[in-house]
């Protein structure tokens, strides 16, 4: 029997598709499903399954804990962000604007924090910042003859914004300096000749040309903050004080791994990712609607 | 002419060097004969040093043995895997001893013909409490564990519940008079889960109050008074009022800087509760096998850390929770910036050997003192977290597993674990010997262990313990009032322990 045209491009295209669609359901379906089916079970160390319905999700919202976390959560996404959003520009204007190689210097320096080892770096920023008089900002204050400040303790969100932004802005400083540098020339020359200033070249040129790499970006970077632990728990670990930096995330991690003894409440923790996965696909649909992202995956009208 | 001369000279040299070869050679052969004889006519004969009845005795026992492991007439070697863990460094031994106890086992095998050799492989850790035992969990329940691993007592339950661990009281009986009826008889209680003994006691400490002796001399105290305090607490004279009170003062007056009077662990930790039991409070109900939390004792427990706080009295600091052990407390302490220390006796080892601080200035600089009462004429407190050793249900050669354990318990590999880190004792032939009794720092903290309680065997111990810390963190960073911190520390309960606790009110 011989396959139809129409039949046989079908098949090819289904053969194309498998690949793709067997990682992303292997790799990002089934454990999102799997994470969903866990916080419907009290899943601790011993790894039995004792279904409780939705028991997890009634300890969770009347948990005392649950204010703080979330008001957490809010703070460390829309501030790093922020801050991610905002340097980045302000390395990209200005890494483009100098000498060529300067600016790829400035670039390369920023990539540094990145290419740390993760635990070094926070070791490092725990340094400079140490609330106590040894540490770095604080032994040059102290002799300079001034008082020594509690930095990780009073300016908490600061520190993380810093310790986070650091790394986050060299990606978003990379991806918005290439952006910038694909803006033709001309328009730029041909400002400068109307006697456009500086300013008014970035507001009226530059940021409307790049808009859709930073729509990109804010989209791309609130989705991985919500579910961004680490650096939070190598420096401050939910702390100072009673779950003053506990995103929601990282209460999943110290649920699931960080009590003492080792609790390991994998169903308690399951219950705040999917919580976590419910908002991130709201947030995406969101995104692609408010910044019509689709807009920026059709085929250009014309080349 | 010459040269004939010389072969003459060379030939009867070379004689002489073959006489003087050869009689050197008799004379060695005599002296081994000689030595031989005198050996054997001097030598004991084995069964001068072991009476032959307890020479069959010890073959009779580890002839089960010999059939377990189908003795074959070329000798086998059986690894045991063994995990132990620290964090500090100076407890090494508890890894080391479990080596030298293997080599002393393989002395014996040949000894009484058993053909193995025993080699004990794994690793000592240096990391967090926490790390090891997610490592240790997980490994067991995979059932990739290892054969023997080293434990706080309080595991007992969970790897009890979780059927990761055998229960040993067989062996302990078959072995009793190798070792087992020299340890210290309270021990056993910390290590026994629903009736059965699940694990042998490696070390056991007392957490003290140390308080530092230069400081309160500058707050105007006479050596005498000084000297007396762990007596006043003793006789339930001094409370844990009069520590906050002491304390105040000494920051009032400038003698230590605000916040540096009190000072306790950073984390979450076995310390937590003694002050609730200070104040007369109970952790385990025994009839229902459930947690307790009497909250009118926990009302008086955070009622004393809220006036402890940077809101009141300024005694304990703000930032306490936010530091290091290594990085920033042993330091301070060492550095003598701290009144009051809620310590572990262990903390002097790592003084001494890691924080550069001498042993004659750790007599001049501090002292130590158990918990004092929460009420005047109450009892004072410590708590003590006996380590123990166990042994994995996966474990192919439980019998040898558990001999090397009884030959590490022994009297001077264990004292040598006991002085080097600073624990106490486990077994009575300790108290007497001479490794352990020339310290004068584990003599003088003997004591405590009989005002020591235990932390309760519960599975959801870790819930409990983890919570406590956590609303004392509330209250030192200004979060919470004592009453903000019950409210909060019984809905943290409620919803992490569910029934697993008794909420009294």
């Amino acid at each position: 029997m011989k396959l139809s045209r129409e039949a046989s491009k079908k098949v090819l295209v289904l053969v194309m598709l498998l690949p793709a669609a067997a990682t992303i359901t292997l790799f990002l379906a089934f454990p999102a499903a799997l994470t969903v089916l866990i916080s419907l079970t009290e899943l601790d160390y011993r790894f039995q399954w004792i279904w409780c319905g939705v028991g997890n999700y009634a300890k969770l919202f009347n948990s005392p804990v649950l204010q703080f976390i979330v008001k957490a959560t809010a703070i460390y996404v829309a501030g790093t962000l922020a801050f991610n959003t905002l340097m980045g520009l302000v390395i990209a204007l200005v890494s483009t604007r100098v000498h060529e190689g300067l600016g790829t210097f400035i670039r390369a320096i920023w990539l540094l924090p990145r290419v740390l080892p993760s635990v070094v770096w926070a070791l490092l920023m725990m340094w400079i910042f140490s609330p106590l008089e040894h540490g770095f900002l604080n032994s040059l204050i102290v002799k300079a003859g001034g008082k020594p400040i509690p930095w990780t303790f009073l300016y908490h969100w600061p520190f993380l914004f810093i310790v986070n932004g650091f790394i986050g802005s060299s990606l978003s400083g990379i991806v918005f300096s290439s952006a910038i540098k694909s803006i033709p020339q001309d328009y730029i020359i041909a400002a400068r000749v109307d006697g456009a200033s500086s300013f008014t070249i970035v507001r009226k040129i530059i940021l409307p040309m790049i808009k859709w790499h930073i729509a990109f970006f804010v989209a791309y970077n609130t989705l991985s903050l919500i579910a961004s632990f680490e650096y939070i728990l190598l420096t401050l670990n939910g702390g100072p004080g009673f779950y003053s930096t506990e995103v929601m995330i990282l209460h999943a991690y110290h649920l699931a791994f960080g009590q003492y003894m080792v609790a390991m409440d994998f169903g308690y923790a399951a219950t705040i990712v999917t919580i976590l996965l419910v908002i991130g696909l709201v947030l995406s649909i969101a995104y692609w609607r408010v910044f019509r992202l689709r807009r920026l995956m059709i085929e250009p009208k014309l080349e | 002419m010459r040269f004939i001369l010389m072969r003459a000279t060379m030939r009867k040299r070379g004689h002489v060097d073959k006489m003087a070869a050869l009689l050197l050679a008799a004379l060695l052969v005599a002296g081994l004969v000689a030595g031989y004889l005198i050996h054997w006519a001097t030598a004991p004969s084995p069964a001068d040093v072991v009476p032959k009845s307890e020479y069959d005795k010890l073959l009779k026992e580890l002839e089960d043995l010999k059939k377990q492991v189908g003795a074959g007439p070329a000798p086998v070697e059986i690894v045991i895997t063994a995990w132990t863990q620290g964090p500090e460094r100076e407890s090494v031994r508890r890894q080391t001893n479990l080596v030298d106890a293997a080599n002393r086992l393989n002395q014996l095998f040949k000894v009484v013909g058993v053909p193995v050799t025993v080699k004990v492989e794994g690793e000592f850790s240096t990391a967090s409490w926490t790390d090891y035992r997610k490592k240790l969990y997980l490994a067991l329940e995979g059932g990739t564990g290892p054969c023997i691993f080293l434990s706080a007592h309080i595991d007992a339950a969970t790897l009890a519940e979780n059927g990761w661990i055998i229960p040993l009281d067989d062996y302990i009986e078959k072995y009793w008079n190798w070792t087992y009826y020299d340890v210290i008889s309270g021990l056993w209680s910390s290590v026994t889960y629903k009736g059965k003994i699940w694990g042998i006691p490696q070390d056991t400490e007392a957490r003290p109050i140390y308080y530092n002796k230069l400081l309160l001399k500058r707050l105007g105290w006479t050596d005498e008074m000084i000297n007396d305090l762990p007596n006043k607490v003793l006789r339930g004279e001094f409370t844990l009022y009069d520590l906050l009170r002491v304390a105040k003062e000494a920051v009032d007056k400038g003698v230590v800087e605000p916040g540096y009077g009190i000072w306790h662990r950073p984390n979450a930790g076995p310390d937590w509760p003694i002050i609730y039991l200070a104040f007369g409070g109970e952790l385990y109900d025994p009839a229902t096998g459930k947690l307790v939390a009497d909250m009118k004792v926990w009302k008086k427990y955070f009622d004393w850390f809220y006036e402890a706080s940077m809101a009141r009295s300024r005694v304990i600091s703000d930032k306490l929770t936010a530091l290091d052990f290594s990085r920033d407390i042993h330091p301070t302490v060492v550095a003598g910036k701290v009144l009051f220390w809620m310590g572990g006796i262990w903390h002097k080892g790592q003084w001494v050997s890691s924080f550069g601080l001498s042993e004659e200035r750790f007599w001049e600089m501090f002292g130590f003192m158990l918990y004092p009462p929460g009420e005047k004429g109450g009892k004072p407190v410590t708590l003590s977290q006996p380590m123990a050793y166990y042994i994995s249900k996966t474990c192919k050669h439980p019998e040898i597993a558990f001999l090397i354990i009884t030959l590490a318990t022994d009297s001077y590999l264990n004292s040598l674990h006991a002085v080097e880190s600073a624990h106490l004792a486990i077994l009575y032939s300790q108290l007497s010997d001479p490794t352990y009794t020339k310290d004068g720092f584990l003599a003088a903290t003997g004591y405590m262990v009989e005002y020591a309680k235990y932390q309760p065997l519960h599975p959801k111990w870790g819930e409990y313990q983890t919570a406590i810390f956590e609303v004392v963190k509330g209250i030192e960073t200004g979060a919470f009032t004592a009453d903000k911190a019950l409210e909060t520390f019984r809905e943290l309960l409620r919803t992490r322990l569910g029934d697993s606790v008794i909420i009294r009110e």
